[in-house]
């Protein structure tokens, strides 16, 4: 799996994932996530190009969302696909972060607006 | 639960690989017989939580313990899926579970929440040392 870390304004970052996040790919993102985790205060994890989550992945959002809730700060999951969202759904990580659909929504849930 | 004969069977190492490869072989089964896309996603995500179950927390070792898929799709759009490994006995099916509820922020339990809730229907057993889940999707 593929991730892109995109510096963005006020001390928030995009994260941008691509491919499976499965076992492996969710071993790809650990690291990069962790890091952007711990230096920014709000991220956007845009999810438009995963094409599979597992809960293993679903623990490194977590784990995400954790390590900027204690700075205050907040995640946001932006543009799942349908399959992806209902795993978000169902395993109950969205009453942890917020899904939105657009970068609009995004900007607004994080109060950038 | 009627589950009818598997018309696909794939054998997988326990391994991040072999559960690379399961997870191919249950997309390119899904995609040849026409079942929903949303359907096989469920497959590939429950087949994915035991599987990591096996390999995180079952003992599986790779390139000894196995994973078998028997798959069947009947003209409504039905999948059947029958998983088995040769890892250490768990029930994802047992609703007391501690670890099945996850606590504020926690972790863990998210796996086995959406082998509750995403197929139709699901059954444990073990057999001759291999845990056997039958799960239906509908």
């Amino acid at each position: 799996m593929k991730c892109t870390i995109v510096d963005g304004p006020s001390n928030t970052a995009r994260v941008l994932l691509d491919g499976k996040m499965d076992i492996a790919g969710a071993a790809d993102v650990d690291m990069p996530l962790s890091v952007a985790a711990g230096s920014k205060k709000a991220l956007i994890i845009d999810l438009s190009a995963v094409t599979f989550i597992a809960s293993i992945g679903i623990r490194h959002l977590v784990s995400a969302a954790k390590t900027i809730g204690r700075k205050g700060g907040r995640v946001v999951l932006l543009n799942p696909t349908a399959a992806v969202k209902e795993v978000l759904v169902t395993s109950g990580v969205t009453e942890l972060m917020s899904v939105v659909g657009s970068d609009s929504e995004a900007a607004a849930a994080l109060g950038l607006a | 639960m009627n589950v009818v004969p598997a018309d696909r069977q794939g054998r997988f190492d326990a391994s991040v690989d072999g559960v690379a490869l399961l997870d191919e072989f249950i997309e390119a089964f899904g995609h040849d017989r026409g079942v929903p896309d949303r359907l096989t996603f469920r497959a590939r995500v429950c087949a994915a939580e035991l599987a990591a179950n096996a390999l995180e927390h079952g003992g599986a070792v790779a390139g000894q313990d196995r994973i078998v898929l028997e798959l069947s799709a009947s003209e409504n759009g039905q999948l059947s899926m029958r998983y088995s490994d040769t890892s250490a006995a768990f029930d994802p099916t047992f609703k007391d579970d501690p670890r099945r509820v996850p606590k504020e922020g926690s972790l863990g339990g998210r796996g086995l929440k959406l082998l509750d809730s995403l197929p139709t229907r699901s059954r444990y057993s073990r057999e001759r040392d291999c845990n056997v889940v039958e799960l239906l999707f509908l």
